[in-house]
């Protein structure tokens, strides 16, 4: 029998400070798309957590009509994780995480699969507005822009990999070794874009100025920590473990039979999404009143919904399969059924859980460019602020634009409370196979791995070796 | 080592705890006036849980003027917390939370702005937190012309409603998750509220209408509930025989506490603080006219001219084409250390530092930091009444506008919550908490600066002694 914990009348005193620090980047802090940035964490006990990636996104090559207002060209400032193309982490300069080459797509695949609209709406400073709405904080993706170029701060945090350790990932580079980040920013391909009449996207350019980055550091802790650490140093054989977050994906050209090759302890979810023709090129335009992501980001899985026959979403054959082993153990039949094992993987069906898997937008009641309004804020700042435009919600968005399925193969992320039980490849590379017939002609799969590496030390040699 | 899943642990264990909620009267008069003081004791020799605890009134808002034309005022009904300046909380006779603190608005105002949502706000009903994103309050619209209303709102000059008010600061939150609190060994709990000025209202004037309004409220029926336990496992009760018989260990208590002030000037502000624990500060830049009963709100804006945080770069230049808000130098310092190490030079890195603080970037995490209104298809807002399609609007410029809220950790989490205090500890010491954070320039423009500690009930088992660790 125990006493319950509100009843429980104790306290404990303890010293753990916290501090923001700066970090500039390993050479130049500006680059265009494709450019890559490298950053070193200062040494101590870093809430890797907490990292902020800091930065102005200049978007030029807008056209404007200021005559007629019917030629002209604009985008939207996209999602500031859709500008990360790749995000990696070394630690004692081994590369332990982001062996992922459209960490954007997973993101963003992730993101539609987790998230509300509440979410999207606290994030502004990373410009999650675009995710919800055909317009982006200047204004209106079909309105006639107001100038040439769009200029943003953008602060980006919340990243994968490393930086998910249990609730917070906090690591002693004097354990475990100096960290560097290093991002590769993505191309013209994350931006939503639009052309009216005769305007043109031809020389859309983006521009990644002052880069910089903030990240917390524990100032002061507990002397019982150091205690601790020089006791397991001292005393214990076996290796010190630090659980994280990995990530491995690859895009193949259809769905039958597409492959991903991973090595993992821990494989605790598959990913799927399939990706547009048009998911890599750079000047791609989508139709404002009905689309709200760029073709990058439009998962459209080919299949209908009908009014008369129940069959249009049914007959696909869904399946991963690992060694053998079938996830789920018949295939799936109807593809609408992703969504609940989506959400079921991701959250266990809580109560609690949010997606923005049926999210698109609703051209009925989605302003033009004639009743955007250019408002005064005051002091001569004038803002153009978006027509209305309605999030919409049904299941033919789910199809067309939000099919992402998150097929969880354990208990939950490993990484989250350090007990792996995901599935383990034993050293070895294994094949994962998906079999996936819900993608439209021409377009391609996504497939990712979310893993939890772990890096180990071995007290008595002092040497540390990722455990992928 | 392997462990077993906690979901493949089959266990359970079995105990006693049943509530019951119990109505409590105040002492003295159960209406009240802005600037009223209202007091109310709990139940005596019992386990009460104070997170329970609901104050329930019907407020009135009064003073509203109609016209047939556009020379008319009207008046929101404000969000319950607002109508408190001060939540003082005593255990025993003392005087243990909320006792440094005659800004329990302005901070609980701070707090919901960077931490609740639409969806928060839309399940707070009865708290009227409507208000608090949308042009008007339950009854009806801000741009509403009563004049020309149909049935009971036509020609109405005041609006009356309900309110049940609950999750309030202090040691509401304390000892981990509930707070509940044994009176037979902490001693008798009594409660006292102050009800605030008429600034928390907000309102406004029509074309025409007068430059001030003299809205008003009073509140009548005052009670509160709070839930006791009624029974519980003869554990506890042994436990704390053992204990106090004993005589060696002393029982801790650690709450939720704040002190909160004001200061006319954004360079070197200070706070006094002693605490064995500051969890973390809470800054909002304040207008001039934060403290007038009287002043309107600025067409298009959701908040009283009292809860509007402005930033001094909320110009376009921080979203336009000098993003780089140069000017701008956030710092805390207490004693020789600053958080951040550097200033912050970007108003909105603010946000970012405020949402980890709070949440460690959860993927749970929302805030109405970007929260605004808009007129229908973005047209800006006036003074008319009747306007339609009026609704929420999300964009930075709001942030810097209106929401600008700073909030900066110090520990790992509120200590009251994990019961591991690991905030910053004075030492029993008179500490100055020093502020940098530009404020505007027009004279009477303010700083709120906040401070959430963790404070403790120390029971001495030698001497039965009640003592308070701040």
């Amino acid at each position: 029998m125990e006493l319950p914990t509100s009843l429980n009348y104790t306290a404990s005193k303890s010293v753990i400070k916290y501090k923001r620090f700066n970090v500039r980047t390993l050479g130049t802090n500006s680059g265009g798309a494709g450019s890559v940035v490298r950053m070193r964490l200062p040494d101590g006990l870093i809430n890797l957590s907490s990292f902020a990636l800091c930065f102005d996104l200049t978007v030029s090559g807008l056209v404007v009509d200021g005559v007629n207002g019917v030629d002209y060209f604009n985008v939207k400032l996209p999602h500031g994780h859709k500008l990360l193309r790749e995000v990696k982490c070394f630690v004692n300069n081994q590369q332990v995480s982001g062996k992922c080459g459209d960490y954007d797509i997973l993101y963003n695949a992730l993101v539609k699969a987790s998230v509300g609209e509440d979410w999207v709406n606290s994030r502004l400073n990373e410009h999650a507005k675009e995710l919800i709405d055909s317009a982006d904080d200047f204004g209106i993706l079909k309105g006639n822009p107001a100038a040439t170029s769009k200029v943003a701060s953008y602060i980006v945090s919340d990243l994968l990999g490393l930086f998910r350790s249990g609730d917070k990932s906090i690591i002693d580079t004097s354990l475990w070794g100096q960290i560097e980040l290093e991002f590769t920013f993505n191309n013209a391909s994350a931006i939503a874009q639009y052309i009216a009449g005769n305007g043109s996207n031809a020389n859309l350019q983006m521009r990644f100025t002052n880069v910089e980055g903030f990240v917390e550091k524990v100032t002061a802790i507990t002397p019982v920590y150091n205690q601790l650490v020089n006791m397991m140093l001292n005393n214990r054989k076996e290796p010190l473990f630090y659980c994280y977050q990995n990530m491995v994906s690859t895009v193949n050209s259809n769905g039958s039979s597409a492959r991903l090759q991973c090595r993992s302890q821990s494989i605790d979810a598959v990913l799927c999404c399939p990706l547009d023709p048009n998911y890599n090129a750079l000047l791609s335009v989508i139709n404002p009143d009905t689309q709200l992501s760029a073709p990058r980001y439009r998962y459209n899985s080919g299949r209908t919904i009908s009014q008369t026959n129940a069959l249009s979403t049914k007959n696909c054959n869904l399946q991963i399969i690992i060694n053998g082993d079938c996830y789920p153990d018949v295939p799936v039949n109807n593809c609408l059924h992703i969504s609940h094992i989506t959400t079921s993987g991701l959250f266990n069906h809580s109560v609690y859980s949010q997606n923005l898997l049926f999210n698109d937008i609703s051209a009925s009641r989605y302003g033009t460019s004639a009743t955007l309004v250019t408002y005064d804020i005051g002091a001569n700042n004038l803002v153009d602020i978006p027509a209305a435009s309605a999030p919409s919600y049904n299941r033919s968005a789910f199809l067309n634009e939000n099919f992402v399925w998150y097929q969880s193969l354990c208990n939950g992320e490993g990484y989250m409370n350090k007990v792996l039980t995901g599935y383990d490849t034993e050293g070895q590379s294994a094949e994962i196979i998906v079999n996936h017939d819900c993608i439209v002609n021409g377009g391609s799969l996504f497939v990712a791995a979310l893993t939890t590496s772990c890096l180990s030390l071995d007290p008595v040699s002092k040497q540390m070796t990722v455990i992928e | 080592m392997e462990v077993l899943p906690p979901s493949l642990s089959y266990s359970a264990s079995k105990n006693a705890m049943r509530y019951n909620r119990f109505l409590c009267r105040p002492v003295g008069s159960d209406s009240a006036n802005p600037g009223d003081t209202v007091r109310i004791n709990l139940p005596s020799k019992s386990l009460v849980n104070l997170s329970s605890f609901n104050l329930c009134y019907n407020a009135t808002v009064s003073g509203l003027t109609t016209h047939a034309n556009n020379n008319f005022t009207q008046a929101k009904l404000p969000y319950a917390h607002k109508m408190f300046s001060s939540v003082r909380v005593y255990v025993g006779g003392q005087l243990v939370s909320g006792g440094l603190s005659t800004h329990y608005d302005i901070l609980h105002q701070c707090l919901v702005k960077s931490s609740a949502s639409e969806d928060w706000c839309r399940s707070r009903y009865n708290e009227h937190a409507k208000e608090l994103i949308e042009n008007g309050d339950d009854i009806n619209s801000f741009q509403q012309n009563v004049a020309g209303a149909a049935g009971q709102l036509a020609g109405a000059t005041s609006k009356t409603a309900r309110y049940v008010v609950n999750d309030f600061l202090g040691i509401f939150r304390g000892n981990g998750g509930k707070s509940i609190i044994d009176t037979s060994l902490w001693g008798d709990v009594a409660i006292e509220f102050t009800f605030n000025s008429a600034a928390c209202i907000a309102k406004r004037s029509g074309t025409g209408g007068p430059a001030t309004v003299n809205a008003t409220y009073s509140v009548a029926n005052i009670e509160g509930y709070v839930e006791c336990i009624t029974q519980t496992t003869p554990l506890y009760i042994k436990l704390i025989s053992l204990i106090l018989d004993e005589k060696k260990d002393l029982i801790r208590f650690p709450y939720q506490n704040y002190i909160t002030g004001t200061t006319n000037t954004g360079e070197s502000a200070r706070l006094q603080i002693n605490s064995g624990c500051i969890d973390a500060m809470v800054l909002a830049p304040l207008l001039s006219t934060f403290n007038s009963v009287n002043a309107v709100v600025t067409a298009g804006d959701l908040s009283a001219q009292r809860y509007k945080f402005t930033a001094v770069q909320s110009a376009n230049r921080a979203l336009g084409a000098t993003p780089t808000a140069a000017g701008t130098n956030i710092q805390i310092q207490i004693g020789s250390d600053t958080f951040p190490k550097i200033p912050i030079l970007n108003s909105l890195d603010v946000s970012d530092i405020t949402t980890n603080s709070l949440f460690s970037n959860s993927l749970y995490s929302q805030n109405l930091f970007f929260n605004g209104l808009t007129g229908e298809n973005g047209a800006a807002i006036g003074d008319a009444f009747d306007a339609a399609g009026i609704r929420s609007n999300y964009s930075r410029q709001a942030f810097l506008s209106e929401n600008f809220v700073y909030i900066q950790s110090f520990s790992d989490q509120e200590g009251w919550a994990s019961k591991n205090l690991t905030g910053i500890d004075t030492a029993s010491q008179n500490l100055d908490v020093i502020c940098n954070f530009p404020i505007s320039s027009t004279a009477g423009s303010a700083l709120f600066v906040g401070a959430l500690v963790t404070s403790m009930l120390v029971f001495d088992t030698r001497t039965g002694q009640v003592s308070v660790v701040q």
